[in-house]
C-alpha cells in the first residue's frame, strides 16, 4: 500500500487514471446499452472527466511517474510532457464530443453498447499510448487501439468482414515495420525509453530503425501504402467510427510519433534522404487521395479518401525536418481531426436521415437540414483553406514548408488544394444545394437531433476559432507541445504564396462551374476530369484495384500459400502414395512368387541353403 | 527330492499318462472329456513350469539333471532343464492350452486323435527341451514333425492333405541337411552331447573334419531354418496353417515352429559362443525373414495366411534377439517368444471364432464386425496391438529389448531396421483389423453372435495373459536383475 | 573296403530313386526293402554290426511285410494305378536321371579326393550292452518309444474310418 501511496505522490494517480478511467467509462457505457439517458449521462460525465483531467496535467506543469510494473526489464515510463500533455487535451475535447455523437447517433441501435465501449477503451489505449515515454509499452497500447479497430469493423459486418481483414493486415503491417523499427532503434541506442535517448544519427542500423518507425508511424495515420482500407472501411463501417478513427484518433497518434521521431529520437536533417522519403510519400498520398477522392459518388467514400489525402499534408510538413513543417504539421493535423470529423458527423446526420450517403440517391438537403448545411459549409471552406479558416493558414505554413524543401512539393500541394476545392463544392453542390433528392421509401427529412449536430456545431467553432485565433493557439499549444520560442502564426508573410492559394481557389471555381454546366448538376462536375484522356485510364486502373498495394500483397501471398500447398502436397504425396505404393509393389510382386507349387518351395529352400553357404563363406573368407 | 526336482519328471509323465488313459479307456466313457483331459494336461504343465522357473531362480543352481525313472547315478545327465527350458516348457503348456480350449469347439471328429496327437506333440516339444546331445534333439523334433504333420491332414480333405505333403516334404528337406549336419559334426568331435560340442571345434588346423564342420554349421542353419519357418524357407508355412484346423494352427504357430526351429537355432548359438559368422547370418536371416514376411503379409486375403505370414515376420525378430548373442539378447528373444506365442495363440483362436460364427475367412466378405463379437475383436485388437510393439502390452517390452539387445550388441543397423519395419507390421494388422472388425458392416453378418465356450475361454485368458504380462514386465526384469540373470 | 562303400550308396541311390519313381506300390515296397538291405550291409561295412543287424531284419524284413500285406489286403495297387499324373513321359525320366547322376558325380568326386570317414569307434566298442542302454542312452530310448507312438498314432488317424461319434 505504501507503494501505491508513493505512486499518488509522485503524481502517478494522472496518468493511470487517463488509461483507466475512459477504460471504466467504456464498460459502463456498454452495461447501460438499453438505457439512452443513462448512457448520455455516463458519456458525459467520463468524457467530461477525461478532458478534466488532460486540462489538470496539462496546466499543472505535466508529469513524470515511473512504475516498475511492466516486468521484462520495461518500465511503465509516463510522462506528461509538452507534446504529449498537448495533444492529450485536444484528443479529449475531440473524443468527448464524437461520444457525445455517438450515443445519439445509435440511439435504438443495439450496436451503439458495443461501440461506445470499444471507443473509450480506444481512447484509454490512446491516453496511455500519448503518455508513454517507454517504447515498448507504447507499441502495447498502439497494438491495443489496433485490435479495437478490428473488433469494431468485424461487428459491422460479420458475414463478410473483408474490410476488417483488409484493415487488419494493412495496419498489422504497419505496426510490424513500427515494431522491428522500435526494435532496431533500442538495439542502437541501447535504451527503451525516448526520454533517455539523445538524438540518434541516422545512419547504418539506425536509418533503418528510423525508416521502419516511419513507416509504421505513417501508416497508421493513414499514408500511402497503408491507405487501401479505408475505403473499403467506408461501406462497411458507421459514420462515427469513420469519424473516431481514421478521423482523429490515428492522425493524433501517427502524425504525433512522426513528429517525435523526426525531432526527438533521430537526428533528420533536411535535405536527407529519409527527409526526402517522408516528403515523396506525403506528396503522393497527397495527390493519389485526392485524385480518387475527385470521383466519388458516396459521400462517405469520398470522406476518406479525403482523410488519406489529408495526411500527406501533414507529412509534408514533418518530411521538411524544419520548425515551420513540425508546426504546420501540427496544426494541420489538429485542423483535419476538426473539420474531418466534423465532415463525417455530417455525413452521418445525411446517413441517419436518409439511410444513405449515396450521392446518386440523396441530394440537395440544405432546405431540410439547415444546421447540418452550414456546419458543412464551415468545415468545406476550412478543408479547401479559404482564407480566415483554420485550415487556411495550417495549409500556408505547409506551403511554407514544402517550398522550401523543393519547388516540386509545392507544386503537387497546390494542385491537391484545387482539387481539394473542386471535389468539396462537387460534394457540396450535390448534397446539399440543388433540388431535393430522397431515395425511394423516404417521404420527408428534417434535421437531426440536438445530441447530433451540437458536436458538430461545436466543431465548426472550433475551425473558425483555429482560424481567427491561430495566434493564441499557437502559443498555448504549438509552442508549448514542440519547445519553440518563435511562433509562425498569423497571416503568412509571403504575399504571392497566399495569392496563389486564392488563385487556386478561383481556379477550382471556374473549374466545378465549367463541369456543372457540362453535366447539368453538381454531381457530375467532376466528370469531366474522370474521363479526361490519360486520366481516364489512371482511373480505370485504380478503380479495379490494380494500384492497390494490398492487392499485390494478397497476390503475393497468394503465390506463396500455392507454392507452400505444392510442397505439402509433396510431402503428402511422399507418405501417402510414394511409399506405400513402393511397399506394395514389392509386396504384390512377392505375392505373385507364391504359386503353391511344392516345386518352388524346395528350390526356394535350396536357394536359401545356397545363399547361408554363400554368407559363410563371404564371412569367413 | 524337492519339488524342484520331481517336478521335471511330470513333463514327460503326464503326457505319457494322458496317452495311456486315452486309449485304454473306452471311447465312448471318455468322448466329451477327453479333449479337456489334455487342456488339463496343457494347464498343469504351463504353472508347473510357472513354478519351476521361479523356484529355480531362488535355488541359484543353474539346471536340474534327471533321468526317466530314476535320476541319474553317474555323472551323466540325460535330461536336463535349465531356465531357458523351464521357461519354454511353460510356452508349451500355454499354447497346448489355448490350442485344447479352441478344439473343444472346432474338433467335432477324431477327437480321440486329437487328444493323442497333442500330447504325443507334447512329448516331443518336451523332449527337445529336456534333452542333452544333439542327437536326441533330432529325434524329438522328428516326433514332433510326425506329429504336426498328422495333425494337418487329421481330416484328410484334399486340402489338408495337400498342406500336410508339402509340410512333409521341406521336413525332408530339413530332415536331410540335418542329419548330415550332425554326421558332420560327429565326425570331429566323436560324440553329439552338449558337452562335448565347443568353439573350439572350428579352429584347428586346415584340415577336412574341420572344414566338415562349417559345413555342418551351414547345413544345420538351413535345416533348423526349414523347420522355424524363417524365410526363404518358410514356403510351407502359410499352405500348412491356413489347411490345418484352427486348434491344429495355434499349436503349430504359437510353439512348434519356435521350440523345434528356433530354439535348436538357440542351442547351437548357445554351444558355438563366439563364432560370429553365425550370428551374422542368423541376424540377416532375422531381417530378411522380417521383410518378406511383412512384405507377403499385405497381399493376403485369407485370415488365417495373414497369420501365417506374420508368424514369418515375427520369427525374424526372435531370431535377432538371439543373434545378439548376449544374456540380453537371449532373454529378449525368449521374451519376445513368449509374448508372440501369447498374441499369435490369440490371433488364430480369433481366427477359429470367425470360422465357427461366419463360415469364412475372406477378410474381403467380413467388415464392421466390432459390435457383433466384441470380445472376439477386443482380443484381435490387443493382439494386434502387442504384436506390433505399443505399449502397454506384452510385445511392446519384448520388442524394446530385443532394440536394446542389438544396440548394446553394436548391431545398431539391425536396431534401426527392425524398428521400421515395425511399421509394416502394423501396416497388415491395420488392413485386416479394418476390413474385418472396423469398417462398415456387412449386412451379410447381422445375425452373427458372439462365439462362445472354450474358444472365447481361450481368447480372454490369452488377451489377459498378454496384458498382465505387459503390465508386471517391469517388475519381472526387476526379479530377473536381482536374480543376476541380467 | 571302400568299393564296397561306394556299391551300397549306388545301390541305396538307384533303388530308392526307382522305389520312389514307381507307379505300383507293390514295386516301391520291394525297392524299399533292397534300400534297407543295402543300408544294412553299408552299416556292417563300417563296423557297427548291432546296428547292420537291427536294421536288416526290422527295416528290409519286417516293415517289408507288414507294408506288402496292407497293399495286398486293401485295393490300393489299383488306385495307385488309377491316378494318372499328368506328367509328360519325357519329364517323368528327368529328374531321376538327375537325382542318380548327381549321386555319381558326388561319388566320383569323394573317391578322387580320398575322402574318408574315418572311424567313430571309440567311445562304443567294448561298453556294456546294459550300461549303454540303460545309463548313457535313457533319452534315446525315450525317444524311441515316443517316436514309436507317434507311428502309431499317426497309422491309426489316417487310417481309421471316421466314426459317426
Amino acid at each position: 500500500m505504501t507503494g501505491v501511496a508513493n505512486w499518488l505522490n509522485q503524481g502517478a494517480a494522472l496518468p493511470l487514471a487517463l488509461i483507466g478511467l475512459p477504460l471504466l467509462g467504456g464498460v459502463i457505457a456498454w452495461l447501460l446499452g438499453k438505457r439512452y439517458a443513462l448512457q448520455v449521462a455516463a458519456v458525459l460525465v467520463f468524457g467530461l472527466a477525461n478532458i478534466f483531467l488532460s486540462l489538470a496535467l496539462f496546466l499543472g506543469g505535466g508529469a513524470d511517474v515511473t512504475l516498475p510494473f511492466a516486468g521484462y526489464g520495461f518500465e511503465g515510463h509516463f510522462v506528461a510532457g509538452g507534446m504529449s500533455s498537448v495533444l492529450l487535451v485536444f484528443t479529449s475535447v475531440v473524443a468527448f464530443l464524437l461520444a457525445r455523437y455517438s450515443v445519439s447517433y445509435f440511439k435504438g441501435d443495439t450496436r451503439g453498447g458495443v461501440f461506445l465501449l470499444f471507443y473509450f477503451v480506444s481512447i484509454g489505449f490512446v491516453n496511455g499510448a500519448l503518455l508513454s515515454s517507454n517504447l515498448p509499452v507504447m507499441l502495447v497500447f498502439w497494438e491495443g487501439l489496433l485490435v479495437c479497430m478490428g473488433v469494431l469493423l468485424l461487428l459491422g459486418n460479420l458475414e463478410k468482414p473483408r474490410a476488417a481483414i483488409k484493415m487488419l493486415w494493412i495496419s498489422g503491417v504497419a505496426d510490424l515495420l513500427l515494431m522491428l523499427g522500435v526494435i532496431v532503434t533500442i538495439r542502437v541506442s541501447g535504451q527503451s525509453d525516448i526520454a533517455a535517448m539523445g538524438r540518434l544519427p541516422v545512419e547504418g542500423l539506425g536509418a533503418y530503425g528510423c525508416a521502419l518507425m516511419l513507416l509504421g508511424a505513417m501508416g497508421k495515420a493513414g499514408a500511402m501504402p497503408f491507405h487501401s482500407w479505408i475505403p473499403l472501411a467506408a461501406e462497411d463501417a458507421s459514420s462515427p467510427f469513420l469519424a473516431v478513427f481514421p478521423g482523429s484518433l490515428e492522425k493524433i497518434l501517427g502524425i504525433g510519433l512522426s513528429i517525435q521521431i523526426v525531432t526527438r529520437i533521430y537526428d533528420v536533417r533536411p535535405g536527407s534522404a529519409m527527409s526526402t522519403l517522408v516528403l515523396v510519400i506525403g506528396a503522393v498520398t497527397l495527390l493519389f487521395g485526392v485524385s480518387m477522392a475527385l470521383i466519388q459518388k458516396d459521400m462517405k467514400r469520398l470522406l476518406s479518401y479525403h482523410a488519406i489525402s489529408q495526411v500527406g499534408y501533414m507529412l509534408l510538413g514533418v518530411g521538411s525536418c524544419l520548425p515551420v513543417g513540425m508546426v504546420a504539421a501540427l496544426f494541420h493535423m489538429m485542423n483535419n481531426a476538426l473539420y474531418k470529423s466534423g465532415l463525417f458527423l455530417t455525413a452521418g446526420a445525411i446517413e441517419r436521415r436518409t439511410g444513405t450517403t449515396d450521392l446518386r440517391h440523396v441530394g440537395g438537403l440544405g432546405r431540410a437540414m439547415p444546421v447540418t448545411m452550414t456546419c458543412f459549409v464551415i468545415f468545406g471552406l476550412s478543408i479547401s483553406g479559404f482564407p480566415g479558416f483554420n485550415g487556411f493558414f495550417s495549409k500556408e505554413l505547409v506551403f511554407d514548408a514544402a517550398l522550401e524543401s523543393g519547388v516540386v512539393y509545392y507544386i503537387v500541394a497546390l494542385v491537391g488544394a484545387v482539387m481539394t476545392a473542386i471535389s468539396f463544392l462537387k460534394l457540396g453542390g450535390a448534397a446539399f444545394f440543388g433540388t431535393l433528392r430522397l431515395p425511394r421509401g423516404i417521404k420527408q427529412v428534417r434535421e437531426v437531433r440536438a445530441g447530433m449536430y451540437l458536436p458538430a456545431v461545436v466543431l465548426a467553432a472550433l475551425c473558425v476559432f483555429f482560424g481567427a485565433g491561430n495566434r493564441l493557439v499557437d502559443q498555448w499549444l504549438f509552442q508549448p507541445a514542440l519547445g519553440l520560442t518563435e511562433s509562425f502564426a498569423g497571416w503568412p508573410e509571403n504575399w504571392v504564396l497566399v495569392a496563389l492559394s486564392v488563385a487556386a481557389l478561383l481556379l477550382a471555381l471556374a473549374d466545378h462551374l465549367y463541369g456543372r454546366k457540362k453535366t447539368g448538376g453538381a454531381l457530375g462536375s467532376a466528370d469531366h476530369i474522370h474521363h479526361a484522356p490519360g486520366l481516364r485510364q489512371a482511373y480505370a486502373l485504380a478503380e479495379t484495384g490494380k494500384l492497390d498495394p494490398y492487392n499485390w500483397l494478397v497476390a503475393a501471398v497468394g503465390g506463396f500459400s500455392r507454392v507452400c500447398q505444392w510442397v505439402e502436397n509433396g510431402v503428402s504425396w511422399v507418405y501417402d502414395k510414394g511409399v506405400p505404393g513402393l511397399i506394395g509393389g514389392a509386396s504384390k510382386l512377392l505375392h505373385r512368387g507364391v504359386n503353391g507349387s511344392l516345386t518352388r518351395y524346395l528350390l526356394l529352400a535350396v536357394a536359401g541353403f545356397a545363399g547361408v553357404l554363400i554368407l559363410f563363406l563371404l564371412i569367413l573368407l | 527330492m524337492t519339488v524342484l526336482q520331481w517336478i521335471p519328471h511330470l513333463f514327460l509323465a503326464l503326457p505319457m499318462l494322458a496317452l495311456i488313459v486315452n486309449n485304454v479307456i473306452p471311447r465312448a466313457r471318455i468322448r466329451t472329456t477327453t479333449i479337456a483331459m489334455s487342456a488339463t494336461v496343457a494347464g498343469a504343465q504351463m504353472l508347473l513350469a510357472l513354478a519351476g522357473v521361479f523356484l529355480l531362480v531362488e535355488s541359484g543352481e543353474s539346471a536340474v539333471r534327471f533321468g526317466m525313472i530314476w535320476d541319474a547315478g553317474k555323472n551323466v545327465g540325460y535330461f536336463q532343464t535349465d531356465l531357458v527350458s523351464m521357461f519354454l516348457l511353460m510356452c508349451v503348456g500355454m499354447v497346448a492350452l489355448a490350442s485344447a480350449l479352441t478344439a473343444l469347439t472346432t474338433i467335432d471328429d477324431h477327437r480321440g486323435s486329437y487328444t493323442n496327437l497333442l500330447m504325443v506333440m507334447m512329448l516331443g516339444l518336451n523332449g527337445m527341451l529336456l534333452v542333452r546331445d544333439l542327437f536326441s534333439l533330432y529325434v524329438f523334433l522328428e516326433v514332433t514333425g510326425l506329429a504336426s504333420f498328422v495333425m494337418i491332414g487329421m481330416y484328410k480333405s484334399t486340402r489338408d492333405l495337400e498342406g500336410a505333403f508339402k509340410y512333409l516334404a521341406l521336413s525332408a528337406l530339413a530332415t536331410i541337411f540335418i542329419l548330415t549336419g550332425l554326421s558332420f559334426l560327429f565326425i570331429k568331435a566323436g560324440s553329439l552331447a552338449f558337452d562335448a560340442l565347443t568353439p573350439a571345434l572350428f579352429s584347428g588346423a586346415g584340415d577336412g573334419s574341420t572344414l566338415l564342420c562349417w559345413a555342418a554349421l551351414v547345413l544345420l542353419i538351413s535345416g533348423y531354418s526349414i523347420k522355424s519357418g524363417v524365410a526363404p524357407f518358410h514356403s510351407w508355412l502359410p499352405d500348412a496353417y491356413e489347411s490345418a484346423d484352427t486348434a491344429v494352427s495355434i499349436m503349430l504357430s504359437g510353439i512348434v515352429t519356435k521350440i523345434a526351429g528356433v530354439y535348436s537355432l538357440l542351442t547351437l548359438t548357445r554351444l558355438f559362443d563366439g563364432i560370429a559368422p553365425l550370428k551374422t547370418v542368423l541376424a540377416l536371416l532375422g531381417m530378411f525373414t522380417i521383410l518378406v514376411g511383412a512384405l507377403l503379409a499385405l497381399a493376403q486375403k485369407n485370415f488365417k495366411r495373414i497369420a501365417a505370414y506374420s508368424s514369418v515376420s515375427q520369427m525374424g525378430y526372435i531370431l535377432l534377439g538371439f543373434a545378439a548373442g548376449t544374456n540380453l539378447g537371449i532373454l529378449a528373444g525368449l521374451l519376445y517368444l513368449f509374448s508372440h506365442s501369447a498374441a499369435k495363440s490369440a490371433f488364430f483362436t480369433n481366427a477359429a471364432a470367425l470360422e465357427k460364427q461366419l463360415g469364412t475367412l475372406n477378410i474381403d466378405e467380413m467388415g464392421g464386425l466390432q459390435k457383433r463379437m466384441p470380445i472376439t475383436s477386443g482380443s484381435s485388437v490387443v493382439a494386434l496391438l502387442s504384436t506390433a510393439g505399443v505399449p502397454p502390452f506384452a510385445g511392446f517390452w519384448s520388442k524394446l529389448m530385443v532394440l536394446l539387445a542389438l544396440w548394446s550388441a553394436g548391431l545398431k543397423g539391425y536396431a534401426a531396421f527392425a524398428l521400421i519395419a515395425s511399421i509394416l507390421t502394423g501396416a497388415y494388422f491395420l488392413r485386416l483389423q479394418k476390413k474385418v472388425f472396423f469398417g462398415k458392416p456387412n449386412p451379410r453378418w447381422d445375425a452373427v453372435v458372439e462365439i462362445t465356450g472354450g474358444i472365447r475361454v481361450s481368447e480372454i485368458l490369452l488377451t489377459i495373459v498378454t496384458v498382465a504380462v505387459g503390465l508386471v514386465f517391469p517388475l519381472l526384469l526387476l526379479y530377473l536383475q536381482r536374480a543376476g540373470l541380467i | 573296403m571302400n568299393i564296397a562303400i561306394y556299391v551300397c550308396l549306388g545301390c541305396m541311390l538307384v533303388f530308392g530313386v526307382f522305389s520312389a519313381a514307381s507307379r505300383k506300390l507293390i514295386i516301391s515296397a520291394v525297392a524299399l526293402a533292397v534300400v534297407s538291405a543295402a543300408l544294412g550291409v553299408l552299416m556292417y561295412v563300417l563296423g557297427a554290426h548291432t546296428a547292420a543287424i537291427f536294421e536288416v531284419s526290422v527295416c528290409s524284413g519286417l516293415v517289408t511285410v507288414i507294408f506288402i500285406s496292407a497293399v495286398s489286403l486293401s485295393n490300393g495297387d489299383k488306385q495307385i494305378e488309377a491316378q494318372d499324373v499328368a506328367v509328360p513321359a519325357r519329364k517323368r525320366r528327368f529328374l531321376p536321371a538327375i537325382l542318380i547322376g548327381a549321386g555319381a558325380i558326388l561319388m566320383i568326386v569323394a573317391w578322387l579326393t580320398g575322402f574318408s570317414v574315418g572311424t567313430p569307434a571309440a567311445a562304443v566298442s567294448g561298453a556294456n550292452f546294459n550300461d549303454v542302454f540303460w545309463e548313457t542312452c535313457q533319452a534315446d530310448i525315450f525317444g524311441q518309444m515316443v517316436a514309436l507312438i507317434a507311428g502309431a498314432s499317426a497309422i491309426v488317424v489316417f487310417f481309421k474310418e471316421s466314426e459317426n461319434e
